[in-house]
């Protein structure tokens, strides 16, 4: 009988065969169907690994084990010490939370491209640049709270799913610059309506405050003390979700008794802004730019950051000011980076 | 006194709202009309250029992997296609251009060639009714951008 060699599509291999008496049609070898090989089914603690390999995290001392009752678990191998992943390890807790992984890579790039445009803003009429609080205060006086309710928003949320980056975060953004904030406001509210034209109906002095007239008699009682009321309503928030409420019904008040694009920022939320800005830009150049603080290797410097927010004293202006020389000593110039981007 | 190219961009860098229509041959800043129907005051700012569409090509990639913001995504009607924010790389998102500076150096540009007659469909795209570039594939141009329908025809 006639022999015929075929190649194998899948493994190259030359296979003789037989050939049929008649052939009628000769199917390229493309079209033969191949028994296809099953693809290695993975168990579950390996769909774990691959799952946090494809978000970034580094998985090179994560193993899959099978414990004595033949269930697959995560093992982790630290500094010669072996122990099991519990699966309510923060990154597994947020892949079940939000049914997706986040993504480590991205992870608040956001925050440093702010920081980096922010750092090269210049001045509209001379061209000139101006400094990193000017361009905070070229976003108005609303940005403030805006900003700042959207991020106890989004604090509200990973208080349960993810610990880690919340604790982070109410670094920065807390009670306490919530408090501050909502009481430079009233100050700034006396300070406004100190300056105000005094008018007068029928002989009873009033006030026009952003378009709304207030009998000078009922400035404590119509506005200051409701706004007062709502600053105690902060102090007495014991969890994030309470004071994310609590800032957003401030910030609805601020809407209705008065605001200008130009009344000037808390210094709580310019410091805390700086802070969260410097820190987050920080962790993201050390950890995927190849940045590292002087004399000292990446897992270093990340420790050294951690170090210097662990003091809640350190305030976010001086951060900042390590960022700027964090910036010096990684030869990294802005400005002639964007020159670069635009060829 | 600037040229409208170059004081139009400076306008948009610092928040000035724009929009560019094609068709009408029409610039508004502000809501008022620096171009209308074709017709303007003072100089366009741009020489006529051999080679529009290269230039195009380029401010289009600038367009395109420019720094989005809630400003540029909420504008209504864009010409041209640009990245999502999950597809930029780092450095387009730490230094890139803004969006908006993006787009009206890319529409603004187009618009110009049209008007000083660099941009004519029949030497580029003849018998075609778009024309899509053979290097970037999503910079598309429309004609009836260039030679638009009139009532008449």
């Amino acid at each position: 009988m006639k022999k015929l060699s075929v190649k194998c599509p899948k493994c190259g291999t030359n296979i003789k065969i037989n050939a049929p008496e008649v052939v009628a049609v000769i199917a390229p070898v493309a079209a033969i169907p191949v028994a296809t090989f099953p693809a290695k089914k993975l168990n579950d603690a390996e769909a774990k690994i691959e799952a946090l390999r494809s978000a970034g995290v580094n998985v090179a001392n994560l193993f899959s084990i099978r414990g004595t009752n033949g269930a697959y678990e995560v093992g982790r191998l630290n500094d010669g010490q072996f122990s099991v992943v519990p699966d309510d390890d923060p990154i597994f807790a947020a892949i079940k939370a939000s049914r997706t992984i986040p993504d480590r890579r991205l992870f608040r790039r956001w925050i440093m491209a702010q920081v980096f445009h922010m750092l090269t803003e210049k001045d509209y009429k001379t061209g000139k640049p101006i400094s990193f609080t000017a361009a905070l205060r070229r976003k108005g006086y609303k940005y403030q709270w805006e900003m700042v309710v959207e991020e106890l928003r989004v604090q509200v949320k990973l208080f349960n799913n993810d610990p880690e980056n919340y604790a982070e975060r109410n670094r920065w953004f807390n009670r306490g610059v919530v408090i501050q904030m909502a009481t430079d406001y009233i100050k700034l509210v006396k300070e406004i309506v100190g300056k105000l034209r005094i008018r007068r109906c029928k002989g009873v002095p009033y006030v026009r405050l952003d378009g709304t007239d207030i009998f000078v008699d009922d400035l404590q009682t119509k506005v200051y003390a409701p706004l007062e009321k709502l600053v105690k309503s902060i102090k007495n928030t014991r969890n994030p979700g309470a004071l994310h409420k609590a800032a957003a019904n401030f910030y609805q008040a601020v809407k209705t008794t008065c605001l200008f694009f130009d009344m000037e920022q808390s210094k709580a939320f310019k410091d805390a802004y700086k802070g969260a800005g410097a820190f987050f830009t920080l962790k993201n150049l050390i950890l995927f730019h190849d940045c590292v603080f002087p004399k000292m290797n990446q897992e270093a410097s990340i420790a050294y950051l951690n170090y210097l927010v662990s003091d809640k004293d350190f305030e976010g202006y001086k951060l900042f000011g390590v960022l700027k020389d964090f910036l010096i000593a990684n030869h990294i110039d802005i400005e002639a980076k964007q020159r670069e981007w635009c060829k | 006194m600037q040229t409208i190219y170059y004081e139009a961009i400076a306008k948009v860098q610092n928040g000035a709202k724009f929009h560019i229509d094609f068709q009408q041959r029409s610039l508004k800043i502000d809501g008022k009309y620096v171009i209308k129907n074709g017709e303007y005051e003072g100089e366009l700012g741009l020489e006529a250029s051999l080679d529009p569409l290269l230039t195009i090509t380029q401010l289009f990639l600038r367009y395109q992997h420019s720094l989005p913001s809630e400003r540029s995504d909420n504008k209504r009607y864009r010409y041209f296609n640009a990245l999502p924010e999950h597809e930029l790389t780092d450095d387009d998102m730490l230094y890139g251009e803004p969006r908006e500076t993006a787009q009206i150096k890319l529409e603004l540009y187009v618009l110009i060639m049209i008007l000083n007659g660099s941009l004519k469909w029949d030497e580029f795209a003849k018998d075609k009714w778009f024309w899509q570039s053979p290097n970037v594939k999503d910079l598309i141009i429309l004609k009836e951008w260039v030679e638009p329908k009139t009532e008449n025809k």
